[in-house]
């Protein structure tokens, strides 16, 4: 898995909770990884874009204290998405930990 | 806020670079979104420069935008496809075959009915047309469906010179078949890059 697939893999994970805004978005995947996992920001947002296209999730704008406030959702078929990505990543980090642990 | 003058200048500085030669509603929508993911950094007591040690190298996020957005300048040629493109472009190919057969019946008698093959192309043509106008969203059907109808004169041309020809059976295909590779280098080569674009 590439930065990119592994950025909107963390996207979808975090959206399953809540909807959430881009900053918002960007410290839950900072602070769930504790620090480990820090996207460039700047390309959170053409991932968000990317997503949305192809009907991962969805978004819509709301005025929140006198700013207007684009907001991400899961869809049906983000949820089901990240449901397949999280047994595949399982199942790989269930093998290479298999081969890991052979050789501790 | 914490921000002065001089750190909006520092980010509008990083959001020209990064947004440089975007077409105008992809930098608007960006724009709108960095400023408000800028303004929450700055609110949580994030200084400046890590807002923008946040939001990466400008130069080389413009480099991924541009391969993932539209340009200034592929908006433009796609706007220019959009106002040379019209519904009625549909019937060209049809009227092209059947003027291509009476004027080669009387130019050319002993053509016979090789000529029958234009009207019968020109229809195809039309159909293949009428087509991607139901399935294709208004841009992309711009884009393509000019193509298209450059490529289908440029096949009705090619079947006229063929059906003209000594060998008919062996110039029409040799020239349409030119025709659909031009056409296909045309769209999948030069274009391919736009309708991935306009597909995402």
């Amino acid at each position: 898995m590439n930065a990119r697939e592994q950025l909107r893999m963390l996207i979808l994970a975090v959206l399953d909770r809540q909807p959430e805004h881009g900053y918002a978005i960007a410290q839950a995947i900072n602070t769930r990884s504790e620090g480990l996992l820090r996207a460039r920001e700047g390309t959170l947002y053409p991932a968000l874009h990317a997503l949305e296209s192809e009907g991962f999730i969805e978004s819509s704008e709301h005025e929140v204290a006198g700013r207007t406030r684009r907001e991400y959702r899961l869809t049906e078929k983000g949820r089901a998405t990240l449901a397949r990505t999280r047994r595949d990543w399982q199942a790989q980090v269930g093998a290479v930990q298999a081969v890991l642990g052979g050789n501790a | 806020m914490t921000d002065t003058p001089t750190d909006r200048m520092t980010l509008n500085d990083w959001l020209t670079v990064a947004l440089s030669g975007l077409a105008p509603e992809v930098a608007a929508r960006l724009r709108a979104e960095y400023l408000g993911h800028a303004q929450d950094m700055l609110e949580a007591g994030e200084p400046v420069g890590a807002v923008l040690g946040a939001l990466g190298d400008p130069a080389r996020l413009n480099a991924e935008l541009r391969e993932r957005y539209l340009t200034e300048y592929e908006a433009k040629v796609i706007a220019a496809h959009s106002r040379a493109w019209s519904a009625r472009a549909v019937w060209g190919p049809l009227v092209m075959g059947v003027v291509g057969t009476l004027a080669v019946s009387v130019l050319n008698p002993a053509v016979g009915a090789w000529a029958l093959l234009l009207p019968l192309l020109g229809l195809a043509g039309s159909g293949w047309l009428w087509w991607l106008a139901r399935r294709l969203p208004p841009e992309r059907l711009a884009l393509r469906g000019s193509s298209a109808l450059v490529f289908l004169q440029a096949v009705m041309l090619a079947a006229l010179q063929g059906v003209n020809s000594s060998r008919p059976e062996l110039f029409l295909p040799l020239f349409v078949g030119a025709a659909a590779l031009a056409f296909a280098w045309w769209e999948y080569g030069l274009n391919g890059r736009l309708h991935a674009k306009l597909g995402r």
